[in-house]
């Protein structure tokens, strides 16, 4: 096991405060990247934070996750820089940016990545309808998702109605839930950042702190922080998460192959599509500038839409519904890292991660691959072997 | 006139009722260097095979862009052909290669969302194997006509 340190602070947020405030005493580090809470709005959003009196409004353990931070890291580490930068990032967004990172579109050279035990968040609708959004909100959800064990509300697990948001909410007017993505998350622990925050286990004013790089030990070494195992129950409480969400995944998987098993079927799934392709926007590994959907290639004549609606019968408008989304699972399923941002951002309420993901895991298992799970494993598209996959070919 | 048995045509599977005859489409992406000019081989030397097959040559299997195959489902094809050069004679060094990676890729998908793996295949069929061109395409149809129309309402795909 690696050697672990502990933080203390009045409460969870405090410690966290306390730990990034150290960051910029160590030489190196500029600025930290960390959700922070607008003093007006109590809105919640990625900051880039030079100020270390700024970090008494951060609060990365909200369940409030508006964006994936990838996104904004790669807009941060394109061109190469010499002060280090640390980020704090859920490890559904950690994951994004190693696959951005794969396809050189950010880089981790001068970059200092922090991850926690991801308690999950809700979806921005209801997140933004909250009522009290204060401090004492997320302390409060942090609690009650650690006492219980990362569980996902009980009446639903009972009931077998994980993917029926609107029952749930008919059920427990008070109680929100979490994103689907959230719920059936695999892997919600950090595995690959510099410091781990751990979360599990632990009491309310303690973090625990591990690193998993050579720049992580090196960071944690100078600390004075006192050097602690972590909590010995910590593995089996993360294994019984695991279990309980690969057991929520199965379920929406099931419902959901039910629902899309062909292209008609998919076809009604997404009926409720405008195309506006917010989904594409807010997915933090489809990276294009110019996304081919934008082009000249789909801007179409006239006579071509009366054509294809007098072969068909009828064209349903906008058209390429089904032709973007299938395109999008083969431009993106292998990166895919399941932060449900695109259900997040559909004003329709398709619900789109579960698909996207399920598609994503399959494709990734095709060439034995996990988005985001380590650096150094190439993308499958970017290499190929003289001998391999010899069943594709042939009749 | 009226008692003459009407000619049977192919009813359009794209309404969504299922042909007796059904006469499967199938579009081809076939390389330039090998593949078409193994159809080509075919023609002149008077092998005989099913025309239900539409060609589309482009430079290299490596090229066939996911895209290409898609469409070609959505609007109506009941099979993808992409066939190239064999391994290690590709024009492009290794084009084929990463036309299978690709096409693998798209497999796995689209078979999520009942398009088989039989409907969408890839083959290496060299300049010189005119026979074998003409055998796969007539074993393609074959199958493909014991399998039915990939889409059966066309009109649910938006």
């Amino acid at each position: 096991m690696e050697e672990t340190y502990e933080i203390k602070g009045a409460n969870r947020l405090d410690a966290l405060r306390t730990f990034l405030g150290s960051l910029f005493e160590t030489d190196n580090i500029g600025s930290i990247l960390v959700p922070v809470q607008s003093e007006t709005t109590h809105a919640i959003m990625p900051t880039l934070v030079s100020d270390p009196a700024v970090l008494a409004m951060a609060d990365p353990f909200a369940p409030c996750f508006p964006l994936n931070g990838a996104k904004l890291v790669s807009k941060l580490t394109k061109r190469p820089g010499d002060k280090t930068m640390a980020v704090v990032l859920r490890p559904c967004e950690l994951r994004a940016l190693v696959e951005l990172v794969k396809i050189k579109q950010a880089r981790m050279d001068h970059l200092i990545t922090i991850s926690f035990d991801c308690p999950g968040a809700y979806s921005n609708k209801d997140f933004n309808r909250l009522p009290d959004r204060q401090e004492s909100h997320t302390l409060e959800f942090l609690e009650k998702r650690l006492e219980s064990g990362f569980q996902y509300h009980d009446h639903v697990q009972d009931q077998d109605q994980v993917q029926n948001q609107d029952q749930n909410q008919d059920q427990d007017k008070n109680e929100i839930s979490l994103t689907t993505a959230c719920s059936i998350c695999t892997s919600p622990f950090p595995e690959n950042a510099d410091i781990c925050i751990t979360l599990v286990d632990q009491p309310a004013d303690t973090l625990g702190l591990f690193a998993t790089t050579d720049r992580g030990r090196e960071l944690l070494m100078g600390r004075t922080s006192s050097v602690k195992p972590l909590p010995k129950t910590r593995d089996e409480s993360i294994k019984a998460v695991l279990a309980q969400n690969k057991d929520a995944e199965k379920k929406v998987f099931e419902a959901l192959s039910s629902k899309t098993a062909t292209l008609e079927k998919l076809g009604i799934y997404l009926s409720a599509c405008v195309n506006c392709y917010n989904c594409r926007v807010a997915c933090p590994v489809c990276f294009c500038r110019e996304c081919v959907f934008n082009t000249d290639v789909f801007d179409y004549e006239p006579f071509q839409y009366a054509t294809w609606a007098k072969n068909k019968g009828s064209l349903r408008m906008p058209m390429d519904t089904v032709f973007f989304h299938v395109t999008r699972m083969i431009h993106m399923g292998l990166s895919c890292v399941g932060c449900g941002q695109c259900s997040n951002a559909c004003p329709n309420d398709i619900p789109l991660a579960e698909l996207f993901v399920s598609v994503g895991k399959e494709a990734q298992k095709g060439f034995s691959y996990g988005a985001g799970k380590d650096l150094d494993e190439p993308f499958p598209l970017s290499i190929f072997f003289e001998n391999e996959f010899q069943d594709v070919t042939g009749i | 006139m009226a008692d003459i048995e009407p000619i049977t045509i192919a009813a359009d599977h794209k309404s969504g009722s299922l042909a007796v005859d059904f006469e499967p489409t199938i579009i081809a992406f076939v390389c330039n260097w090998c593949t078409y000019t193994a159809a080509d081989l075919a023609g002149t030397s008077r092998q005989k095979y099913p025309p239900n097959v539409r060609l589309i040559k482009v430079m290299c299997t490596g090229m066939v862009d996911p895209k290409y195959v898609l469409k070609a489902f959505l609007s109506g094809a009941d099979a993808v052909l992409v066939s190239g050069c064999h391994p290690g004679d590709c024009h492009y060094i290794n084009g084929n290669y990463k036309a299978r990676r690709r096409i693998h890729l798209v497999q796995g998908i689209l078979e999520r969302f009942g398009i088989s793996r039989e409907r969408l295949r890839l083959t290496w069929i060299g300049a010189s194997d005119g026979i074998q061109f003409a055998r796969t395409i007539r074993s393609m149809v074959a199958e493909l006509k014991k399998m039915g129309p990939a889409v059966t309402d066309m009109k649910q795909v938006i």
